[in-house]
């Protein structure tokens, strides 16, 4: 289990660590990481069903400004292993999640704190004309010290943390664990009433109630409802573009 | 015949701003700080070009490193195209066009910056890593394996391609690129097109997977009724519908305020789940 759970803390490192960010961007997303911590534990369609749960809650995850919301990595990271390993109902998993993905803002903050020793620095090291430390300080060093950072919690994390979900499990009321099903499954609403926001634009909000009451009459897959979202956008920019004619 | 040949010897040759590009992308986000953000991420980039730039002159050089390491902070795809800007403005003012002041570097980066991150964010995050997730995690749920990875690999070709290709733009156009490529109308409507795919798909996702019943029921007549049946007899998901709603107003009214949300819903359900009304 040590193996494993170093593999899993480094894998949480590759994810939040953002060396290379465009290519951290996509390997942090829950339902990647599910497959990852899968493949990690022996699991992997385990591991995907709980990553594509918990990514519902973080379908908008947008970082505007380098402020993450909260952290989806640390919550799959953390709540898929114990999933996996006590065989968790998947609205449960999201639920677990939910608290580690706001803990991870605290790890976001705290990386923040610790660089700034790296600015301070950069000073001086143009100061003294010293360029390639003043790269060094730029990447390597802050890379490999904010590894620390993520590398440990989620190690301790996966090391014990199943054990303590289990404890919990097995001391909880049933009910107290239904609520939170019940929770999990309320949840990724805000996941998409978050992306509504971040789509901006309040006299488009008539496209979500189309869509969500087109699919909950005829209930088809996904990829149709993309088609049916195209053509509609479409058609829309049609329309737009004749009012723009008439206007010049 | 000298000047000419110094000239050779300073220029940014594309290895050079391929390397720059590339340090930028691996950095960008690593030395984020809380006082200058990605201040250092943007001076990695530019340090072996600034000093190949002012090779001959270590002041101006030191000039230039420290007006590097100042507060900065952009979208890291769309911002790329700041660094090619810089690059050739940088080399302008090196090869002795006294037009371009240390203020004008300066106060271009700072003013583009902002809209940058404003534009960018929004396509690359709201649009690119978004919609694909919501055509794709569906199959993901049914067990698909593949279907995990293809939102990252859409988002990485975007975001690498676009990037570079920004990043090349600004440095061969020069300062005027950027007024050019956000006053295009077309980047609006695309935009545009974008926002109603994503819309009417989280529609179709929040329908999907947003899970709330009641089994609430009570004795009408000789009828037993479920209030689940009345509801879904007024209108589907009407349950669903009325929580998203409800918490998108709730965020537009009091701002991103997710662990209230999270709270709030926890709390509630739990509470509705013990009195036997979820």
């Amino acid at each position: 289990m040590v193996v494993q759970s170093a593999l899993i803390g480094l894998t949480y490192w590759i994810a939040m660590g953002r060396a290379q960010y465009f290519f951290s961007f996509a390997f942090r997303k829950p339902v990647v990481l599910g497959v990852v911590i899968g493949l990690i534990l022996g699991d992997v369609q385990a591991g995907l069903i709980y990553g594509a749960t918990i990514q519902l809650l973080f379908m908008g995850g947008i970082e505007a400004g380098g402020n993450i919301p909260s952290d989806q990595a640390l919550a799959a990271c953390i709540a898929i292993p114990a999933a996996i390993i006590n065989n968790l109902d998947p609205q449960a998993a999201l639920a677990l999640a939910v608290p580690f993905g706001v803990l991870g803002v605290l790890i976001n903050n705290v990386r923040r704190t610790v660089n700034t020793f790296f600015t301070g620095r950069s000073d001086k090291l143009v100061e003294e004309k010293k360029y390639d430390m003043l790269s060094l300080y730029s990447f390597s060093i802050p890379w490999l010290i904010n590894g620390l950072l993520y590398f440990t919690p989620v190690f301790i994390a996966t090391l014990f943390g199943p054990d303590v979900v289990e404890a919990f499990i097995n001391v909880i009321p049933s009910w107290a664990m239904d609520g939170l099903a019940n929770a999990g499954g309320i949840l990724p609403g805000l996941g998409f009433a978050l992306t509504i926001v971040i789509l901006g634009r309040k006299q488009y909000l008539p496209f979500f109630v189309l869509g969500f009451f087109m699919y909950s009459v005829l209930g088809f897959s996904m990829l149709t409802g993309a088609v049916f979202a195209v053509t509609i956008a479409m058609i829309v920019s049609l329309f737009k573009q004749n009012d723009d004619e008439e206007e010049y | 015949m000298s000047t000419e040949l110094i000239q050779k010897d300073n220029k940014v040759t594309r290895l050079d701003l391929f390397k720059a590009w590339w340090k930028w992308t691996l950095a960008v986000e690593v030395p984020v700080s809380f006082d200058r953000m990605q201040a250092l991420a943007f001076s990695y980039s530019l340090n072996k070009i600034l000093r190949k730039i002012y090779k001959d002159d270590p002041e101006e050089l030191n000039r230039a490193m420290k007006r590097h390491v100042q507060m900065f902070n952009t979208n890291a795809d769309w911002g790329s195209i700041i660094h090619g800007i810089v690059i050739s403005m940088e080399e302008e003012r090196a090869a002795g066009n006294e037009e371009i002041t240390p203020e004008i570097i300066e106060s271009l980066k700072v003013g583009l910056m902002g809209p940058l991150a404003g534009i960018g964010d929004s396509v690359d995050q709201g649009i690119v890593a978004t919609i694909p997730l919501a055509i794709f995690v569906p199959m993901a749920l049914e067990g698909n394996v593949w279907a995990a990875f293809i939102p990252g690999i859409i988002y990485l070709l975007w975001s690498y391609g676009m990037s570079w290709f920004l990043f090349n733009r600004g440095y061969q156009l020069g300062k005027t690129s950027v007024l050019n490529i956000l006053g295009s109308g077309r980047i609006k409507k695309i935009i545009d097109i974008a926002s109603i795919v994503g819309l009417f798909m989280i529609g179709c996702l929040s329908a999907a997977y947003v899970k709330v019943s009641t089994p609430l029921e009570f004795v009408s007549g000789t009828d037993v009724v479920t209030l689940q049946g009345i509801l879904d007899g007024m209108l589907p998901n009407l349950l669903p519908f009325a929580i998203v709603m409800g918490m998108y107003f709730y965020i537009l009214k009091k701002g991103p305020k997710y662990l209230n949300i999270i709270m709030y819903v926890l709390l509630i359900s739990i509470v509705l789940t013990f009195f036997g009304i979820l």
